[in-house]
């Protein structure tokens, strides 16, 4: 009963990731032969070709510069939204519930090209800034077309794409709280503001982590949102990692010409930077609940 | 939280976050609608909510530039074949991992999830080359099988806590009265995960319904164009205008919306469900 899952799991992902992992290995435009070269894609875009290696650092920038900002955004806004949810009128709540659900079913093409409408040179976020004369937040290309603010643009995309659920997982969470810790609070004078900060925020730390993590991980990972809105431009200020190895296979980097093995190369130094970031961080985690017991 | 306890003024501030909130979530859907009603000209220029004149114009455009019964038709197809695939591996497999202890069962869960956290973009590549080398390029079952895979861990994952929260005596019962793991997965154990099957169809159906790259890269043909690629294609083969795009854009998230608005009471706590401690 187990066998369809792993067969086909086998075949479709751990199959081409060790496909992938060889291919990292070779020199192969998808037509002519493929040539071992050993590590020297990956000495490429680390070392030897300073263009390429440009590129990959600045893709990577922008990659932790998403995951920064997008994962700060998510939290400093559902939070007190997730709050707020939870003390108004039931049905109120459900009317923001609703609202919340739109951008999380509709995630995709249509609403990429809304966004890139409404920061287009004409468009609504121009326009305001104009008529609030806030000229830097109005260039007259738009924002996506503007090398300093196509990035903040497509982070405030993805901070509205990713509060909703964010939101919900609190709102949860706050539902879970005991009711009596308040009113015991109340008793011994806590008003609301103290409330929040001693009993609600610390009890809410195990969504933040739930949230921290999935939000970092869709910014490491994000490219077909980015691909659909900028395809990593102007001039590759919004180019991430996986948009790099994504143009590099099928794309336009590289003179036009597939370069499959380099493509392979960006992304699994990625992964396992990932997987070490990973294990690191448990292994920090580990030592310190070590400490803390002894 | 007794919210009468609570200071006026923080209620006022209260609502008044969640309005600006609700308005900044729902205003580039209403800016959607409307500009999909603005004439050509009046899409690139006036960005008004009310349109004057109201049109028809850009869904016209639209409906005779892209082939949209062909396009639903596939995305339906797709989705569905998807969604069929889905629901007959993950719930078997969440059921086994969850219910029968075996050697590295944990293992196997761990492996099979782990498709969670690495990047789609790893995969990409090798498997469009393997969909090409086996000749499946623009046929459904090369876009189908690394589909199935892509939207699995999820499912898996929901299934799986689903199944290890229903007691264990129902399965030692059936084993009794002689009925072997399927037979008690199909007549008890399946009818009773009713609700995380809910979520895991609906989750499912956004993914692939909206999905764009992994499709764009395995189907060319303009026959087998799901709605993403054909609302891509719009912007390739001419030069929209916002209207028409949006309009496009509204035919394809439109079936999710409307879905949505019903089952959203299924889709919140499935999404929700073992964040915290039940």
């Amino acid at each position: 009963m187990l066998a369809p899952a792993i067969l086909i799991f086998l075949a479709v992902q751990v199959f081409p990731m060790a496909f992938s992992a060889g291919l990292s290995l070779f020199r192969w435009d998808g037509l002519s032969d493929p040539r071992f070269i050993g590590l020297d894609n990956y000495l490429g875009f680390l070392a030897d070709d300073s263009i390429l290696r440009g590129l990959f650092l600045q893709s990577l920038g922008n990659n932790i510069k998403l995951a920064i900002f997008v994962t700060l955004g998510v939290v400093v806004i559902s939070i007190p939204l997730a709050v707020a949810m939870n003390t108004v009128g039931k049905r109120t709540r459900g009317l923001v519930r609703t609202s919340l659900l739109l951008p999380m079913v509709t995630a995709g093409i249509a609403v990429f090209y809304a966004w890139t409408a409404l920061l287009g040179s004409d468009g609504p976020v121009v326009t305001l800034f104009k008529l609030l004369h806030i000229d830097l937040l109005a260039p007259n290309g738009g924002w996506l077309s503007d090398p300093v603010l196509a990035l903040p643009g497509l982070i405030a995309v993805m901070i509205w794409s990713g509060v909703p659920y964010a939101t919900l997982l609190y709102l949860s969470g706050l539902q879970s709280i005991d009711g009596t810790l308040y009113e015991a609070a109340a008793i011994d004078g806590a008003g609301p503001w103290r409330q929040l900060v001693s009993i609600t925020l610390p009890l809410l730390n195990p969504i933040t982590l739930i949230v921290v993590v999935l939000n970092l991980v869709y910014a490491m990972q994000s490219y077909e949102m980015i691909y659909l809105i900028t395809n990593g431009g102007p001039s590759y200020s919004t180019n991430t990692v996986g948009l790099l190895s994504y143009n590099l296979a099928f794309g336009t980097i590289g003179g036009g010409s597939a370069q499959f093995g380099t493509a392979a190369a960006v992304t699994w130094t990625v992964t396992v930077g990932m997987a070490l970031g990973y294990v690191s961080a448990r292994l920090v985690a580990h030592a310190r609940r070590e400490r803390s017991l002894r | 939280m007794k919210s009468q306890s609570r200071p006026g003024s923080l209620r006022i501030a209260e609502l008044g976050f969640l309005a600006v909130y609700v308005v900044a979530n729902v205003y580039p859907f209403l800016w959607m609608v409307s500009t999909s009603f603005k004439t050509r000209e009046q899409s690139y220029l006036d960005n008004g909510l009310i349109p004057s004149p109201i049109t028809g114009d850009a869904y016209a455009t639209v409906a005779s530039a892209i082939n949209l019964p062909q396009a639903v038709a596939n995305s339906v197809l797709y989705s569905g074949m998807t969604l069929a695939c889905v629901l007959l591996i993950y719930p078997m497999a969440g059921f086994v991992l969850a219910l029968i202890p075996f050697r590295g069962s944990n293992t196997v869960f761990a492996a099979l999830v782990s498709g969670l956290l690495v990047p789609v973009i790893v995969l990409l590549v090798p498997i469009v080359i393997l969909v090409q080398e086996a000749h499946l390029l623009n046929t459904w079952l090369g876009l189908l099988l690394p589909t199935v895979v892509a939207a699995g861990p999820v499912p898996l994952f929901l299934m799986r806590n689903y199944f290890a929260l229903l007691p264990r005596d129902l399965l030692d019962a059936a084993r009794i009265d002689g009925a072997n793991f399927f037979g008690a997965f199909r007549r008890i154990y399946l009818p009773l995960s009713v609700p995380a099957l809910t979520t895991v169809s609906i989750l499912t159906l956004v993914y692939v319904w909206n999905s764009y790259i992994l499709p764009s890269l395995i189907i060319s043909n303009p026959d087998m164009a799901t709605l993403p690629l054909a609302l891509f294609s719009l912007n390739t083969s001419g030069h929209p205008a916002p209207s028409e795009l949006m309009a496009g854009g509204l035919l394809v998230i439109l079936p999710l919306i409307v879905a949505f608005l019903f089952l959203q009471r299924y889709y919140v706590a499935g999404l929700t469900a073992g964040a915290t401690k039940q």
